[in-house]
């Protein structure tokens, strides 16, 4: 029975998963896959997002979407692969001088990635903008005339935003496209409400986390106790960022929140785990705890002379 | 890096394929002259409606809401047309047709599942290379006239009333006395495939030969 295939021939038949990197510090080593060598399972990095995956970056305002975005068209770009970004929100030039700025603050001279990226702006394009159609249309002659590789877009909430109703065929239109061209995609989706910040369920309904192959979320926290201003190390009142892997269907990914912070050249690095952090903080009062203990003691022996 | 310029971007023309798509039906119903001899006139603006509402489904990827909204009718309407069985009234239109002729047309009433199933089964005829004849016959004569290449207005006149696909020996009846650019039909004809899709794919092999024979 040609039909049925073994366990072990589609395990060899399956494509390899591979990485691609995504020029954000901390965040390639959190894909991995597992192998069978010798009888034992072995977890092998990806050292970037899976390849030819389709990855969605949810989260509210401010968050660092965009330059998730920006990090990963410009690393792509030095590695030589051809990117094109669709820009939603933000006019093209602004967004040229934005993946200059965050070039340089990557260590990557802009003029030697000037060929390898292009920029469709759907902002400033209603025909693009509101007719998938036709953005689905112009990125594929776009695709095939500069030879992409990977299509960032941001935002695909300004693409369903005036048409909530379709959010979902919208989002399965160009989810199906990328697969058709083979092409590794960043989307990035806005999350409106402030209720139950970290889900990927963003404003448009259930439409893109169920479609796409991987989510990121990234929610806001404001520190609001004594106890978080020791865990993050902020002041009451301010916000930290945090972020976490919601799931990817083509590999292994680490499952831990972890803090995202945005470096004062504005490059999102992603760092430590929430438990980490805890446990961090115990350990510094334990030590706190043993020294005031051995303090008291002196203190103790003093008092007795 | 490069902002994709006004001349890389692609628009569909909704209003244009949805009136191929009309003009398409019309054909299928057996032409202008047909629909005024049924006193089917009546039948018109739902054809548009259906033929845009199709249009808009399969190339914008609208939902029935929205196409509703756009054309000014009920989400039902809209639903009834998309989801009519082009099948079933591929049998039943021939019966409505004959049966329309005489008295008994003046209230033949077009249903909606069956304007639906029409504008569906032109869409897809032209999405399939099978343009309505009379509105590719014109393009073609008029760009024949801007590149000074006549022949295919020609093919395309002696072809009339065949029915796409066709096989190459219905092709064949019809061009063998034509000489195009100097080579006999006889000589252009013998490698092409066994069935022909459309007219255009005709215009298009013919051309192909004519340039290797050169
Ligand atoms: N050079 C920089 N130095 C420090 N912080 C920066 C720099 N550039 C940007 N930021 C910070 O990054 C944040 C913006 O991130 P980004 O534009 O990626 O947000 P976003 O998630 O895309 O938001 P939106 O949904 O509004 O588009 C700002 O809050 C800003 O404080
Ligand atoms: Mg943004």
């Amino acid at each position: 029975m040609e039909d049925v295939i073994t366990l072990s021939s589609a395990l060899t038949d399956a494509i390899e998963v591979e990485g691609t990197p995504s020029g954000v510090q901390g965040l390639d080593n959190l894909f991995f896959k597992t192998k069978i060598q010798n009888g034992k399972i072995t977890v092998i990095p990806l050292n970037g997002i899976p390849k030819f995956s389709v990855v969605n970056i949810t989260g509210a305002n401010d968050t660092g979407k965009s330059i998730i975005a920006e990090q990963f068209t410009i690393k792509q770009a030095s590695l030589g692969n051809n990117t094109v970004f669709v820009t939603v929100e933000t006019p093209a030039k602004f967004l040229v001088s934005s993946l200059k700025e965050r070039a340089y603050a990557m260590s990557i001279n802009p003029h030697s990635i000037e060929n390898n990226i292009f920029i469709v702006d759907a902002e400033n394009n209603d025909s693009l903008r509101e007719n998938v159609a036709n953005l689905l249309d112009t990125l594929a002659n776009v695709i095939k005339k500069y030879k992409i590789r990977n299509v960032v877009i941001d935002s695909v909430t300004g693409l369903y935003e005036a048409k909530e109703i379709s959010a979902r065929t919208i989002v399965r239109k160009i989810y199906n496209f990328l697969k058709k061209f083979y092409q590794t995609a960043i989307l990035v989706s806005q999350k409106r409400s402030a209720h139950d910040e970290f889900s990927v369920e963003g404003a448009g309904g259930y439409a893109v986390p169920h479609i796409v192959d991987c989510n990121i979320a990234i929610a806001k926290k404001i520190i609001e106790s004594f106890y978080d201003e020791k865990l993050y190390g902020k002041p009451i009142g301010e916000m930290v960022r945090l972020f976490r892997i919601d799931g990817c269907r083509m590999c292994g990914h680490d499952t831990s929140t972890r803090i995202l912070e945005i470096t004062n050249t504005g490059l999102v690095v992603i760092g430590k785990t929430l438990s980490e952090l805890r446990s961090a903080l115990k350990r510094e009062k334990n030590e706190e705890a043993d020294k005031n203990e051995s303090n008291t003691r002196i203190r103790y022996t003093g008092k007795g002379r | 890096m490069k902002v994709i310029q006004e001349s890389d971007i692609q628009e569909r023309d909704v209003d244009f394929l949805a009136l191929r798509v009309f003009l398409k039906v019309i054909e299928i119903l057996g032409g202008p002259a047909k629909i005024i001899e049924y006193r089917n006139l009546t039948w018109l603006p739902s054809l548009m409606v259906s033929s845009y509402a199709v249009v808009l489904h399969e190339e914008m990827g609208y939902g029935y809401e929205e196409i509703a909204k756009f054309l000014g009718t009920t989400k039902n309407t809209i639903k009834a047309m998309l989801s009519a069985s082009v099948e079933l009234v591929k049998e039943k239109l021939m019966e409505a047709l004959e049966e329309g002729e005489g008295d008994k047309v003046e209230e033949n009433k077009l249903k909606t599942h069956v304007a639906g199933a029409l504008a569906k089964l032109a869409y897809k005829e032209i999405k399939e290379g099978r343009e309505e004849l009379g509105l590719l016959s014109h393009f073609v004569s008029h760009l024949s006239d801007v590149y000074q290449i006549y022949w295919p207005p020609i093919v395309l006149k002696k072809i009339k009333g065949l029915d796409f696909p066709v096989t190459k020996e219905k092709i064949y009846e019809k061009l063998k006395e034509l000489t195009i650019e100097g080579f006999k039909f006889d000589e252009i004809y013998r490698d092409f495939p066994d069935t022909i899709h459309s007219p255009s794919s005709l215009l298009k092999l013919i051309a192909e030969k004519i340039k290797q024979k050169k």
